[in-house]
């Protein structure tokens, strides 16, 4: 059986969470979801510090689904640290942000985005691009951690 | 503007699928293999996906097309590819040094790159995705795969924000 592919959710507002693993639970393709809920969240998750010191509970993510507005550290400054560590520095990261500003999109892939997506407002158009997302990214050869 | 790169016609369809009514993306595919090429855009007819394409056989070709693109730019607007499809094992030149030149070209640096290969090596993939490749794909096994690939790739990207070059 293949190994279930593990999503990381970045995002402050909980409704937004909520939205997000709905419509991850009405994808037929079965994900381990995980949340943080700003970017030190992400860096700690990451680390396996803290709250997610267990690896088996907190394996490390096959794609980060990255808001860019978050308290304490925002979605550009996460995208930086990641790009720097050697462990993550290519994890696939998708930005799912309500901002469509081109320079927001256009930062982000400076950054070393893998994608960005625009939050719709319409859930079942959500549910579809959350499909899309999945569909796609369990599509993609993954590359190895710390390597 | 360079001679050396193909381009696709125009879909013909009566009929109008969903995805037909949706905008084009013009994708650049660097691939030497005429195969590799037939079976991407008979996949794209057969999907009803909206992709035109221009095809380099080379790693040369490509970055002299886009090279070009960027020459052009500086007197008036260009079409710049959404996309740019990428083979790894080409002649002379491979897939990881175009990649190289675009990340390194600040005109080109954020255009999406996916790299679309049948090398399996994990080391090649690592490299790829440490130079910047936006995703890796193995080819599809059987043309129902490349269906799906074409049908995703192309859904993925159209609902995707795009950096402007």
């Amino acid at each position: 059986m293949a190994p279930k592919f593990t999503i990381l959710i970045a995002e402050d507002n909980a409704n937004d969470r909520k939205l997000l693993r709905l419509a991850l639970q009405r994808n037929p393709r079965p994900v381990d979801v995980h949340d943080a809920v700003d970017g030190t969240q992400v860096i700690d998750y990451l680390r396996g510090e803290g709250p997610f010191h267990n690896r088996l509970k907190f394996p490390s993510p096959d794609l980060i689904i990255l808001d860019l507005k978050m308290p304490k550290m925002d979605g550009f400054e996460v995208l930086k640290w990641l790009r720097k560590e050697p462990t993550f520095a290519r994890t696939p990261v998708v930005i799912l942000s309500g901002s469509g500003l081109d320079k927001d999109v256009d930062e982000a892939y400076r950054l070393g985005v893998n994608s960005y997506i625009q939050k719709p407002t319409d859930f079942k158009e959500f549910v579809q691009k959350l499909g899309t997302l999945i569909d796609y990214w369990t599509m993609v050869e993954r590359p190895a951690l710390n390597t | 503007m360079s001679q050396d790169v193909q381009k696709s016609q125009p879909l013909e369809n009566d009929w109008q699928s969903p995805l037909l009514s949706r905008p084009p993306l013009l994708v650049f595919h660097v691939n030497d293999s005429t195969d590799d090429q037939v079976l991407f855009q008979t996949a794209c007819k057969h999907a009803e996906v909206p992709f035109l394409w221009h095809v380099a056989e080379s790693a040369e070709r490509g970055i002299s097309y886009l090279d070009s693109l960027i020459s052009m730019s500086r007197q008036q607007p260009v079409r710049w590819p959404d996309l740019l499809i990428l083979d790894l094992g080409l002649p002379e030149l491979n897939g990881l040094q175009v990649l190289e030149h675009i990340r390194k070209t600040p005109e080109l640096q954020l255009l999406p790159v996916i790299i679309l290969t049948g090398h399996q090596e994990p080391e090649l993939r690592n490299q790829a995705f440490k130079l910047g490749a936006n995703s890796y794909h193995l080819k599809p096994p059987d043309f129902a795969g490349w269906v799906e690939f074409v049908r995703t790739l192309y859904t993925i990207w159209i609902m995707s924000k795009r950096p402007k070059l």
